[in-house]
């Protein structure tokens, strides 16, 4: 993962200041702040109702801030960011009456792409996305996995400098979601900025640099994943040895899952005199590895912890 | 503005791909052409050709004259007199006579005629050759006066209900159609751009395509691009419509005149057509922009083309009385101006300050309406996908 690399650079694509922004009595968002470096995907995380799409509405100049401050690409948004910015929200369409060919066409145009850049650029998505043969039928006589991706190739013909996307898995099939995978993280590797809103953990796991966790509107968990993982780490191994395991001072073997088991180590103690003891045991050792809490686990208790 | 061009022309292409947009292009012409036929035909039908292919027919009626009006017969009457209703059913009866008219004593107050037959047949009846004596008669055997009755329809109404108008004013001109067909027009056009703007604005909310779109464009240039886009066609189409009615008019037999329309009419009419345009174009777009689906918004589309409709209503009355305060107050109302001025102007000489008072309060008009379209025309109201209570309303205007 490229997380140091993306935390250290000071280049901030975004950067969100305490944005509050209520409907009436109901406060959307409270308090949130956060930076997006260049180059990184950032997780935008949160139960739903959290507050997420008012936030990524703000930070688009769609809504006007209560309170706080949004700067995107370094400064406030203008005409020729928005053509530098690429938006799948989580309530997405495309018009059902246009094909394939005039709907991306036009969505196009409206980021300032030239007639004949958007032919080449949307040949090659369509061939990229098997949806050639699809290009002149009409958005309602494709599947929905088909109307995502061309969801997709409408959020990134453009050449967005910063794709901001929600949800961008919903609706797709294993390997279309390998490929929608596949496709943000080459963005990604070409410099492009990329913030994802997700349900799906094991995804921000695999796939983002950083994050923020909001709930009721308020930040409540902001930096790198893995140092959030490890920072939320109970202090436990997890190990797989072959034949029994020897008993280790001091360690408690807290649980066992068909042949793993997680060792819960007492204050004071670090995981390497473990592995040494395993060692100095002679025990052939398959598995050694610090019991990391998943993202999902981290979610949950940071979230019910807050209710 | 380079976005606004970009809406226009999507907006374009999304209209001329709809079968409903060609239906109604072609359709409607074709639909005023008929009933301009039936207008002419019926307004000509006493044309001399068509008196003489009647009189030349051998069968004889007879009438019993009790008001005392009768006292000569047109050229070519084939009307027997009889003294009392009696003899006059003795020669039906006999087959001297196949029908006969009862002018009652009281004609003059009731302009009611009764006619006996022994068979009947409604696509061949006597009674125009009756009337036509009458009105000999009433216009005291002028025959020149009387071929300029080319519309017996309108004579007996007339009479049956203000017989006194019968002399002058309208009263002799035949009814004039063109103002009706003008509004009908002008309705239907106003009507069904500003419902496809609406429609525009519903169809982007329902199919979830509106907050990509917000991310490109703020709702100004959305609304800017849309009801321009829509407008220029809109006018296209009046024009085109206008042009084909007033090349068909010349077809038209010098005798059924059915009202005026010159080119400058046309010009003022598409002054009114655009700015009425505007004013339903943004109450639609605004109603669009509220409501979260096409099925809510329509449900109050009726109460914001109700002013459209009822210059058509009242068409008679502003037809036969262009000049009368309802008619003059409706074509000064900016709701009802676009359709009534141009009713009255195609019926009467519309005095020009009035014409020029109609449309300064109509700019002003339009003014205040996308004003409001464009403050309800925001994303918050965009984004919402469930209906808006007041309060919603209250805030969206504010």
């Amino acid at each position: 993962m490229s997380m140091n690399a993306a935390s250290s650079s000071n280049n901030t694509v975004i950067s969100v200041a305490h944005l509050a922004k209520s409907f009436g009595a109901a406060k959307a968002v409270q308090d949130v702040s956060f930076d997006v470096h260049a180059g990184e995907i950032f997780g935008l995380l949160g139960p739903n109702g959290a507050g997420k799409t008012t936030t990524i509405r703000m930070i688009l100049d769609i809504f006007k801030p209560d309170k706080g401050e949004v700067s995107v690409l370094g400064g406030p948004m203008s005409e020729q960011k928005k053509a530098r910015i690429g938006y799948l929200p989580e309530e997405r369409g495309l018009y059902k009456d246009l094909t394939v060919e005039q709907c991306v066409t036009y969505l196009a145009e409206l980021k300032g792409v030239a007639r004949a850049d958007i032919k080449t650029r949307a040949a090659r998505f369509f061939e990229q996305f098997d949806l050639t043969e699809h290009r002149r039928k009409k958005i309602n006589e494709l599947s929905k996995g088909m109307q995502q991706k061309v969801q997709i190739i409408s959020t990134l013909i453009h050449r967005p400098a910063l794709v901001i996307i929600d949800e961008p898995f919903s609706g797709l099939d294993p390997v279309n979601t390998r490929l929608v995978q596949d496709l943000l993280l080459e963005q990604r590797a070409q410099g492009t900025t990329i913030i994802m809103s997700t349900h799906l953990m094991y995804q921000v796991e695999e796939m983002c640099d950083r994050l923020v966790l909001i709930d009721h509107g308020k930040t409540v968990l902001y930096g790198g994943v893995d140092e959030i993982r490890r920072s939320h780490a109970d202090r436990a191994v997890r190990v797989v040895v072959r034949g029994d395991l020897p008993a280790i001072p001091g360690v408690i073997e807290t649980s066992r899952k068909g042949n793993e088991r997680t060792l819960a180590l007492p204050h004071g103690m670090e995981p390497q005199e473990v592995l040494a003891a395993l060692v100095a045991a002679g025990v052939p050792i398959e598995q050694f590895e610090l019991a990391l809490p998943t993202m999902d686990d981290i979610f949950v208790k940071v979230v019910a912890g807050g209710k | 503005m380079r976005k606004i061009l970009i809406v226009m022309r999507h907006e374009f292409v999304m209209l001329i791909t709809r079968p409903s947009f060609w239906i109604a292009l072609i359709g409607v012409p074709i639909l005023m052409a008929v009933i301009m036929g039936i207008a002419i035909v019926s307004s000509t039908a006493a044309t001399a050709s068509a008196i003489a292919a009647r009189q030349n027919r051998a069968d004889v009626q007879g009438y019993v004259d009790h008001s005392g009006i009768i006292r000569a017969l047109p050229d070519g009457s084939n009307l027997r007199a009889f003294d009392d209703e009696a003899g006059a059913r003795a020669a039906l009866e006999a087959g001297a006579i196949s029908g006969y008219f009862v002018v009652p004593r009281n004609y003059i107050e009731t302009g009611a005629v009764q006619y006996v037959s022994s068979e009947f047949n409604p696509l061949d009846s006597p009674t125009d050759a009756f009337e036509r004596t009458i009105n000999y008669n009433l216009l005291g055997g002028d025959a020149a006066l009387l071929s300029a009755f080319n519309s017996p329809v309108l004579i007996r109404t007339e009479m049956a209900t203000a017989p006194a108008e019968a002399k002058g004013g309208n009263g002799g001109a035949p009814f004039p159609i063109i103002p009706m067909i003008v509004a009908i027009m002008f309705s239907i056009v106003l009507i069904t751009a500003a419902s496809y703007l609406m429609q525009s604005v519903t169809t982007e909310k329902e199919s979830r395509v509106i907050e990509v779109l917000m991310s490109s464009l703020t709702p100004t240039q959305m609304l800017a691009g849309k009801v321009l886009g829509l407008g220029l066609i809109g006018l296209a189409q009046m024009a085109l419509w206008l042009l084909s009615g007033l090349a068909a008019l010349r077809f038209i037999p010098a005798g059924a005149s059915l009202g005026t329309v010159d080119g400058g009419t046309i010009v003022v009419a598409l002054v009114f057509f655009v700015l009425g345009y505007f004013i339903y174009a943004s109450l639609m777009a605004g109603l669009g922009a509220l409501m979260p689906g096409a099925r809510e918004a329509a449900q109050y589309t009726f109460f914001i083309i109700l002013p459209l409709f009822i210059p058509l209503y009242l068409n008679t009355a502003i037809s036969l009385e262009p000049d009368g305060p309802l008619a003059v107050a409706l074509s000064l109302i900016p709701f009802s101006a676009p359709v009534a001025m141009v009713m009255r102007m195609t019926a009467t000489d519309v005095p020009a300050w009035q014409i020029i008072l109609a449309l300064v309060l109509l700019v002003a008009a339009v003014l205040a309406v996308i004003t409001l379209a464009a403050r309800v025309f925001r994303a918050q109201s965009l984004l919402r996908g469930t209906k808006p209570s007041l309060r919603d309303i209250a805030l969206a205007l504010k």
